[in-house]
């Protein structure tokens, strides 16, 4: 995991510094977003190796934000989507579209972690 | 002369007003800037408050003390919490978090709330007078899961504002898991239908095992407590109220004797039918549209000669439910009808189940 860069798009400022404190205790280099337009920019300027994304986000969501890397990039970017709406349509949406894993709100970030470095080690 | 001095109050106060005008403006302008110098001070706060938080959280105790960083942030934000300003902004910070987050940051955190007198403050306007600040109080409480205050919440049960109800109902229920409903049997106000809803919302993460004994539950006198205990039966399929549930068919309010058919039906309870047909004519219109779908789920040929009372009488919506249930059960019974019918509307009906399958 270490020297790894992700994007982090979730535009609660607290629990962005919580993760990205987690995250880069673990050796991560962490990009943080407060809404998808940001995302995107990051996206493209630092070609990370996983992409964190809330979903209910201002500008582009979380969803769009999937769409654009897999249909627009044609990227394979591991993409993981937390939502604090744990409905079963918003998590189907978010699998069809192309994201590799969901966690609903509340987050547990030693799961987050978890989750993090199964899908590094894939890549 | 005359034109001379009216001209010259009419410039006058023109140029009172353009005084006035021009006064407003400044004044509104040295608002404005103040607001954003207010505003800029407030989120520059909130970052230092944010970063403080995170240091406290990612900052390992000296055993079961607190360590000489976290005791600094400690007395730093102890000391703010005594602004209102800073407070709100503490508390908000605080809110955003907790929202998001679960498993050991919430214990951090809500140690941290103890200890720099944020929870003392949040007790304080229990005390309010102003029933949005209590409501705010119970909510913050019930947020960061503080269990010992639980006393001081109860006497909030019946209080006279819903939105106070509402977040001591929340509390307990969120708290308590489903031990918390038992403060429900103490409510002598109204529940809102907003507030079943919310209570359901919550039930629904509930495993139904737990559910207490609901037999009592339906003795209650307060109808609306009842209503949404019935509906909590509903969801959670709990069947073993079956006499209690029974006994309610003699309710004497209409609402509650129709939740209870409705009930009735959904667990396909037929030892209610005799009752009901007994004293169909004394039922509501409301409670025989719900009688009927219970017939529909449950009817037998035996019940042919009940239904055919109601093929050319009663409501379309009977009428149309009753031939529908008639053509299910006994199909001979149903052709007569069929052919003898002289009622427009009847015709009509019966024209539509037989092509349409009754869909």
């Amino acid at each position: 995991m270490r020297g790894k860069n992700i994007v982090l798009a979730e535009d609660n400022s607290v629990l962005s510094l919580v993760l990205k404190f987690k995250l880069e205790k673990e050796g991560c280099k962490i990009f943080i977003a407060q809404n998808g337009k940001e995302a995107i920019e990051l996206i493209n300027k630092y070609q990370p190796d996983l992409i964190l994304t809330d979903v209910m986000m201002e500008f582009v969501s979380g969803l769009e934000l999937i769409s654009y890397v897999r249909n627009e990039l044609k990227k394979q970017t591991p993409i993981l989507v937390f939502s604090s709406s744990g409905q079963e349509e918003m998590i189907l949406n978010a699998f069809k579209l192309g994201a590799n894993d969901f966690m609903s709100k509340p987050l547990i970030p030693n799961e987050l972690v978890v989750r993090v470095k199964m899908l590094l080690l894939k890549i | 002369m005359d034109t001379f001095w009216l001209e010259y109050i009419i410039w006058m106060i023109v140029a009172i007003l353009a005084l006035i005008i021009t006064f407003f403006i400044l004044m509104l302008k040295i608002l404005r800037y103040h607001n954003k110098l207010k505003d800029s001070k407030i989120l520059a706060y909130k970052n230092e408050t944010e970063h403080l938080l995170i240091e406290y959280i990612y900052s390992e105790k000296k055993g079961l003390n607190f360590s000489n960083c976290q005791l600094d942030i400690i007395k730093k934000i102890k000391n703010d919490v005594l602004n209102k300003q800073k407070r709100k902004v503490i508390t908000a910070v605080f809110v955003n978090l907790i929202q998001e987050v679960s498993g050991e940051l919430i214990d951090s955190m809500r140690e941290l709330y103890e200890e720099i007198g944020l929870l003392y403050c949040t007790e304080k306007n229990l005390e309010s007078n102003q029933s949005n600040l209590i409501a705010l109080a119970i909510r913050d409480l019930r947020r960061f899961k503080i269990k010992k205050v639980e006393k001081k919440i109860d006497k909030f049960i019946n209080h006279p504002r819903k939105e106070v109800r509402r977040e001591a109902h929340l509390y307990f229920i969120q708290l308590f898991k489903l031990k918390g409903l038992e403060n429900l049997k103490k409510l002598k106000l109204p529940l809102t239908e907003w507030d079943q809803i919310q209570l359901l919302n919550e039930l629904k993460n509930f495993n139904s095992l737990e559910l207490p004994d609901i037999s009592n539950w339906l003795k209650l006198e307060n109808d609306y407590v009842l209503i949404f205990i019935l509906n909590v039966i509903k969801i959670f399929n709990r069947i073993d109220a079956k006499e209690e549930l029974l006994d309610l068919l003699n309710h004497q309010n209409p609402d509650i004797r129709v939740k209870v058919i409705d009930l009735l039906d959904h667990f396909e309870i037929t030892e209610a039918n005799p009752k009901l047909k007994e004293r169909y004519n004394n039922l509501t219109h409301k409670e025989k549209s719900v009688f009927f779908n219970l017939i529909e789920k449950t009817a037998t040929i035996e019940d042919t000669s009940f239904l055919k009372k109601f093929v050319y009488q009663e409501t379309f919506e009977i009428k149309f439910k009753a031939l529908k249930i008639l053509k299910g059960i006994n199909q001979k019974e149903y052709n007569l009808i069929s052919k003898e019918s002289r009622n427009i509307e009847s015709n009509e009906i019966i024209h539509f189940l037989n092509s349409s399958y009754g869909f």
